[in-house]
C-alpha cells in the first residue's frame, strides 16, 4: 500500500467520524430547541398545560399519542386531575402528526416545525403561564403525585 | 305425569342455580383518583396475618401498604432500575416472613420487609414470567432455552440457580415449529401457571390453553413429578389446531378456553381463574370467567362461578380471595369473602 493511499483512508475515517459527531450535536440541538419551543408555548398560553412528548424514529410519529394516550399512566394522570377545569393537555407531536391528535393543537407553530424529538418523554407542568414542575422519563406514581401536588 | 315433570324441572333449575350461586362476598374495594388510592394497573396483591394489605402496580411502578380497613399506610418506588426504583413489569407479590416481589424486567426478585422496607435484591439472570415461593426455594416460570416451551426453574433464597424441571408439553403442539411463526404460535399456547402449598408441600402447574380437559400436573418441593389430575371443561371443548397457524384462519364459530391463574385454597382444594371466549370468525362474541374450585385428589370441579364483574384474581387465602377490577373506569383493589 503507498504512502497516499493510507493518507487516503486515514481522512476518510476522519471524516466520518467528523460526520458521526456533527449528526449526534445536531440531534441533541434539535431535541433542545423543542424543549425550548415546549416551555416557550407553555410561557405563552393563559391556561395552565401538561405537554408529553416522544417519538418512534421508525416511523416518525409521536409514541404518546399513537399508543400512549390510553395507556394506563397517561389516564391515570386525567383522572387525578378530572376535577380542574382550568386545566389543558397538549400532546406534542413533532413529526408526522396524526389526525386523531390534530384537532388537539392550539399552537399552529407545531405543523411547520420538524425537529426531532427528545429521548425520552418529556413532562412540563405551567401554572399562570409559569413552569411550576417538569419531569423527564415514563410518567410514574413520583410524577402523578408531583403533578397533584402543583394543582391541588 | 306432568305435575311431576314440572316439579322435577324446577328442581333441576333450583340446583343448577345453587351450583352457580355466587360465594363471593365484598369486602373491601380500594381505588379512588386520590393519589394514594389512584392505581394504573394492578398486578399483584397479598394480605399479611394482621390483614394489612399489600399492592404492586406494574404502570405506577410502585408497592403500597394499606391498614385492614383499607386506610393508606405507605407507598415506595419509582420507575427505573436503580435501588429503590422498579420496572413497568413488576409481577406477582408474594407473602412468607417478608414480601417478595417479581421486577421482572430488572431481572431481580426484591425482598421488603412488612413496613415496606426493602431488605436486598436477589438477581436472576434471566426473564422470569411468573414466580412463587415455598420454604427456602423460589419457583420461577421461565422460556425454555430454544425452546417454544415453558418451564420451571428452582433458584435457592440467595438466587442460586438449583435445577429446572417441568417437561409436558400441551398435546395439540407439534414437537418442533415448522417455522419462524408457528415458534411464535407455539410459545404463546404453551404458557403454565404455577402454585405452590407449604403445607403439602407440593405444587400444582398447569396449561394456561388446556385441550380436551383441563389437566393439574403436582410435583414435590424438588421438582420430582409425583401425579396429575384431569377436570372437565364447563363445556364440551377441545384446542383447535387453526390457532396454531399465523395469522389463524378462523372458522365461522370457535371458542377458545384459557387459565390465568392456579391458586391453592387448602389442601385439598384448588382455585382456577378459567375464561371462556366464543368467537364468530375473529370477533369475539362473549366472554365469561369463571371461578373454578378443583378436588386436587379427584379433579372434581367442586364450585364453580361465573364472575361478574369480570376481576382478576391475584391471590387467594382460605377465606379471602384478592383480586383488581377490569374493565372499571377506576382500577380497584377487591377483596372478598370465600366459603367453599
Amino acid at each position: 500500500m503507498t504512502y497516499k493511499s493510507h493518507l487516503f483512508r486515514v481522512e476518510l475515517v476522519v471524516f466520518i467520524l467528523i460526520m458521526i459527531n456533527l449528526l449526534i450535536f445536531i440531534s441533541c440541538n434539535q431535541s433542545n430547541k423543542l424543549y425550548e419551543l415546549l416551555r416557550g408555548l407553555g410561557s405563552k398560553e393563559d391556561k395552565i398545560i401538561l405537554i408529553l412528548g416522544r417519538s418512534i424514529n421508525s416511523n416518525k410519529s409521536c409514541l404518546a399519542c399513537q399508543s400512549n394516550l390510553n395507556s394506563e399512566q397517561w389516564k391515570a394522570l386525567r383522572r387525578v386531575l378530572r376535577n380542574r377545569k382550568d386545566i389543558e393537555f397538549i400532546i406534542c407531536l413533532p413529526k408526522g402528526i396524526n389526525v386523531y391528535n390534530y384537532a388537539e393543537f392550539p399552537s399552529e407553530s407545531f405543523k411547520a416545525i420538524e425537529i426531532k424529538a427528545p429521548s425520552e418523554d418529556i413532562w412540563m407542568i405551567f401554572k399562570g403561564n409559569k413552569l411550576m414542575g417538569e419531569y423527564k422519563g415514563v410518567a410514574d406514581m413520583v410524577f402523578i403525585r408531583q403533578a397533584f401536588e402543583i394543582f391541588y | 305425569m306432568q305435575k311431576k315433570l314440572i316439579y322435577l324441572g324446577c328442581a333441576f333449575i333450583f340446583i343448577f342455580n345453587q351450583y352457580l350461586s355466587a360465594q363471593l362476598n365484598k369486602i373491601i374495594d380500594i381505588g379512588s383518583n386520590d393519589p394514594d388510592y389512584l392505581f394504573m394497573h394492578i398486578s399483584g396483591a397479598t394480605v399479611d396475618e394482621n390483614r394489612n394489605i399489600y399492592v404492586c402496580d406494574s404502570k405506577g411502578s410502585f408497592l403500597r401498604k394499606y391498614d385492614s380497613t383499607g386506610k393508606f399506610i405507605k407507598e415506595i418506588g419509582r420507575r427505573g432500575e436503580g435501588p429503590g426504583e422498579f420496572s413497568n413489569s413488576l409481577k406477582s407479590l408474594l407473602i412468607d416472613e417478608n414480601l417478595y416481589l417479581l421486577d421482572s424486567l430488572n431481572h431481580r426478585i426484591v425482598e421488603v420487609d412488612c413496613d415496606l422496607n426493602i431488605k436486598r435484591y436477589i438477581n436472576l439472570k434471566e426473564l422470569a414470567i411468573s414466580f412463587d415461593k415455598m420454604d427456602d426455594k423460589f419457583y420461577l416460570v421461565r422460556r425454555k432455552a430454544g425452546e417454544p416451551f415453558m418451564e420451571v426453574a428452582v433458584y435457592d433464597i440467595n438466587g442460586k440457580f438449583i435445577m429446572k424441571f417441568f417437561d409436558f408439553c400441551p398435546p395439540y403442539l407439534p414437537e418442533k415449529p415448522r417455522s419462524k411463526s408457528e415458534y411464535a404460535t407455539m410459545l404463546s399456547h404453551s404458557e403454565i401457571v404455577l402454585a405452590t402449598n407449604k403445607e403439602k408441600k407440593e405444587i400444582a402447574a398447569s396449561f394456561a390453553r388446556p385441550d380436551k380437559y383441563i389437566e393439574v400436573y403436582f410435583f414435590d418441593r424438588n421438582g420430582q413429578f409425583q401425579r396429575s389430575i384431569r377436570a372437565n371443561h364447563v363445556e364440551d371443548y377441545h384446542f383447535e389446531s387453526f390457532w396454531l397457524s399465523f395469522p389463524p384462519k378462523y372458522p365461522a364459530q370457535s371458542k377458545l378456553i384459557g387459565i390465568s391463574t392456579i391458586k391453592y385454597i387448602d389442601e385439598q382444594k384448588i382455585l382456577l381463574e378459567y375464561w371462556v371466549s366464543k368467537l364468530n370468525y375473529q370477533q369475539i362474541i362473549k366472554e365469561d370467567e369463571y371461578l373454578l374450585i378443583i378436588d386436587t385428589k379427584t379433579g372434581n370441579v367442586i364450585h364453580k362461578e361465573i364472575l361478574v364483574p369480570k376481576i382478576r384474581i391475584l391471590d387467594a387465602k382460605k377465606d379471602l380471595l384478592i383480586a383488581a377490577s377490569i374493565d372499571e373506569e377506576i382500577p380497584k383493589l377487591l377483596l372478598y369473602r370465600i366459603n367453599y
